[in-house]
């Protein structure tokens, strides 16, 4: 239990480091230091071993190579989860299963039908399907004591949930051209790692020498690069043969989680979310693709979550988890949609690349949609409390 | 008792692969395929993030930026000794640190009596100086159970003695311009490095990140980068508060030295022990550059280690460990002239950057000086010391 109190504590302070990052940011754009902002966000980055180039942005490193980290955080959280945690058993899966599908489904849904027709807005239909672990989380924990464990367990199960769906998303629908190259050397440093794993391999090292090589392949084959983090972090061996009692996995996952925390997401939200307010007038709100993404977000995600884990119950093929009400599922619904860093994320896939002058800026409906989200799911929530506590 | 034992264990083999690393280096470069070793060695390799701009070749990056890791783990190896280990008691350092001392300065005199008046030759004086403890451990090993195992501490203290002495050489002689504002920087991350220490921080990654910039600023310095690894090591926690079984400088140690043993450093002599035999003829090994190291390895080292370790026994304050005897610390210090590895490292420093076609090869003399120490201190050792297997036969049979 002590693993789960830290992890939410943890996750609590990351999210309002989050948010100071991403108000930083904001102001950083819109005062008389937007142009160090922009040369921070532009500096060039470049490695070179003969032939081999990368050379890339600040901000490209930050979205390519420090999301990776974070992505290998998630793949160590997911394996955990599989094999020990909540996700072992089945008959806890359902209900956050659902509610992560039509978290999913909806949204996504709706931005496809305010954007239809248009071809390049098209692209950032997956924009308002994510969801942001760290800050939703952050909100239920402002709540205190009064929320119970059970709840805030179903939340992070709906997250990670989200997050594979999220990883399926990117690998499908957020590779440019494939390289098939690349992706051998990739695909030949994975019986290294099955031998480094059968072997149990204790310390990390190999491991990360390896991880950089797949990084590398990975990121000049097309494929998203942070994928290499998810899959790296698969083959780091659960247990130790010879103590018992240590797992490297747990071990990494505890060193790395505040780093994550601390550095990873907070740079991330910095870079990402200086959004520049000069110039933004009404038009620009309601321009389809930050509409379709604050509907997404905000009325997407409450009526998919909540949606279809009330049809999951109806059908009796789940069951809701201990100390947890319908006013509280909806809260915690309304919670899903904070997008925040993963909607950035998302966004960032879907538009960089295009490289044209938007029209629109889809980091606006994002923060729209969060900031909505995270205000009715915290009131709702609080009401709730509230109303049990009388 | 494990711990110690596995120690040996991983720098025994590691030897046996560093001098395969060697020969097949030596093979290669006199082999028509001497250009892909060129072409491996000047592969050019190059880091730019913004005004910051780091290009070397392939050959430097092994040398400077691997050898870090390597002096990173001399470092975890050094605190560990000095806080717990063989050398926490000061009266199991004196003859060591006699030993290490006279196994460096008579050397180097040595050197600098024969090339004296040669000023480019002059600044090799260091190269005779050092020892390389994995290739000694590695020779030792080849003798098996005959050596005990207060010899081979005696040994490693010496050796880890002599390293540390080689990294403070390397600042205070090898070290180019000194740019006092990355200097300045280095010591500013000092701070940042003990609070992370004294808050007991366990989780190596802030010691990592902030080990990274103080890499890149020390390499900026002028000062050899490889130091930053040295200093990084020395603020790595050797307890953790919370849980008192742990100790996050062992298992640092412990996940690096396979690393170090048996990528690092073969890595390193590959790289650096490919010298071309073609044109080498007498007047090339007779060349006083060659001549002054080898006769510092085999002639200097041994010189030096015993008769400071000699003097200090007859003068009576201090005494030989049990069950070494004066044969056997004889044979020592002739192991003591394996420069190899570290010679290499020092002499890439010496005459690297002259940049222009030196009329002799400083590794040559290095590799003669180390097999002579080498084959000398085998056969000094293997006489000096029974097979125990075959003394507890005898006992048996009588």
């Amino acid at each position: 239990m002590n693993l789960l109190k830290d992890f939410f504590k943890l996750e609590a302070a990351s999210g309002i480091i989050l948010f100071f990052a991403a108000v930083l940011a904001m102001i950083m754009a819109n005062s008389s230091l937007d142009y160090i902002y922009g040369l921070f966000l532009e500096l060039p980055v470049e490695i070179r071993i003969g032939p081999l180039l990368i050379a890339k942005p600040l901000l490209l490193w930050i979205n390519d190579g420090l999301m990776a980290v974070f992505f290998f955080l998630v793949g160590l959280e997911l394996k955990r989860e599989i094999m020990d945690g909540e996700l072992s058993s089945p008959s806890n899966i359902v209900l956050p299963a659902m509610g992560a599908l039509g978290g999913m489904l909806i949204p996504a849904l709706i931005y496809s039908w305010i954007n239809w027709g248009d071809e390049i807005a098209i692209q950032g239909w997956a924009i308002p399907a994510a969801t942001d672990i760290a800050f939703a989380l952050g909100i239920l924990l402002l709540l205190g004591d009064r929320i119970s464990t059970s709840l805030k367990v179903f939340l992070v199960s709906i997250a990670i949930m989200d997050d594979i769906g999220a990883i399926v998303i990117i690998a499908l629908f957020y590779t440019s051209d494939l390289s098939l190259n690349s992706l051998l050397v990739g695909l030949a440093c994975l019986p290294i790692l099955y031998i480094l794993n059968r072997k149990n391999v204790i310390g990390v090292t190999p491991y990360i020498f390896i991880g950089l090589v797949i990084w590398t392949a990975v990121l000049k084959s097309g494929v998203h690069a942070t994928l290499a983090g998810v899959i790296v972090a698969f083959f780091i061996p659960m247990r130790s043969n010879e103590n018992p009692e240590r797992s490297p996995l747990k071990e990494l996952e505890h060193d790395l989680h505040t780093v994550v925390a601390y550095v990873v997401l907070p740079v991330f939200a910095f870079a990402n979310a200086g959004i520049s307010l000069e110039g933004i007038g009404i038009d620009y709100i309601l321009h389809p693709v930050p509409l379709g993404i604050a509907a997404g977000l905000f009325i997407g995600k409450q009526l998919g979550v909540f949606g279809f884990c009330w049809l999951g119950l109806k059908l009796g093929i789940a069951s809701l988890p201990k100390g947890v009400d319908l006013v509280q599922l909806y809260g915690v619904a309304l919670l899903c949609g904070v997008g925040f860093t993963m909607s950035l994320f998302i966004g960032s896939l879907a538009f960089e690349e295009t490289d044209v002058n938007l029209l629109f800026d889809d980091r606006l409906g994002i923060i729209i949609g969060s900031l909505l989200s995270g205000i009715a799911g915290y009131l709702v929530l609080n009401w709730r409390i509230k109303k049990t506590r009388s | 008792m494990k711990f110690i034992k596995d120690f040996f264990k991983l720098e025994a083999a590691s030897g046996i692969i560093i001098v395969f690393a060697a020969i097949s280096a030596l093979i290669i470069a006199n082999s028509p395929y001497w250009i892909s070793y060129g072409l491996f060695l000047d592969f050019p390799v190059e880091f730019r993030a913004g005004t910051l701009f780091i290009e070397k070749p392939l050959f430097l990056w092994i040398n400077d930026g691997l050898m870090t890791v390597f002096f990173f783990l001399v470092g975890l190896e050094l605190k560990r000794e000095v806080m717990e280990g063989e050398l926490s008691v000061s009266t199991n350092l004196v003859l060591p640190v006699l030993g290490a001392i006279g196994g460096i300065i008579v050397p180097v005199l040595i050197y600098i009596g024969i090339n004296w008046s040669d000023e480019i030759a002059i600044r090799g004086w260091a190269i005779p100086a050092a020892t390389d403890m994995a290739l000694v451990l590695g020779v030792l090993s080849l003798l098996g159970n005959r050596v005990s195992t207060q010899l081979k501490i005696f040994l490693v203290s010496i050796t880890l003695i002599d390293d540390i002495a080689a990294a403070i050489i390397i600042v205070l002689f090898y070290t180019e311009a000194l740019s006092s504002n990355y200097f300045f920087i280095a010591l500013s991350l000092m701070p940042v490095l003990y609070i992370l220490n004294r808050l007991n921080v366990v989780n190596i990654i802030p010691y990592f990140l902030v080990g990274i910039v103080l890499w890149v600023v020390v390499l900026k310095s002028g000062i050899h980068e490889a130091l930053a690894g040295l200093i990084l090591a020395l603020f790595i926690p050797l307890k953790s508060k919370r849980n008192s079984r742990r100790s996050p400088l062992k298992e640092l140690e412990h996940d690096l030295h396979p690393i170090v043993a048996f990528g690092v450093l073969p890595l390193f002599a590959f790289a650096n022990a490919g010298v071309s035999l073609q044109g080498i003829d007498l007047e090339f090994i007779l060349h006083p550059v060659s001549l002054g190291i080898a006769a510092g390895l085999f002639v200097g080292k041994q010189l030096g280690v015993f008769s400071f370790c000699w003097v200090a026994l007859k003068s009576g304050f201090v005494s030989l460990p049990s069950g070494i005897n004066l044969i056997h610390l004889y044979g020592v210090s002739l192991l003591c002239g394996l420069g190899f590895s570290r010679g290499f490292f020092i002499s890439s420093l010496a005459f690297r950057d002259t940049d222009m076609i030196l009329p002799f090869d400083e590794r040559l003399g290095i590799i003669m000086g180390t097999v002579l120490s080498g084959i000398c201190g085998y056969l000094v050792l293997y006489w000096s010391t029974k097979n125990r297997r075959d003394q507890t036969k005898k006992v048996i049979h009588q």
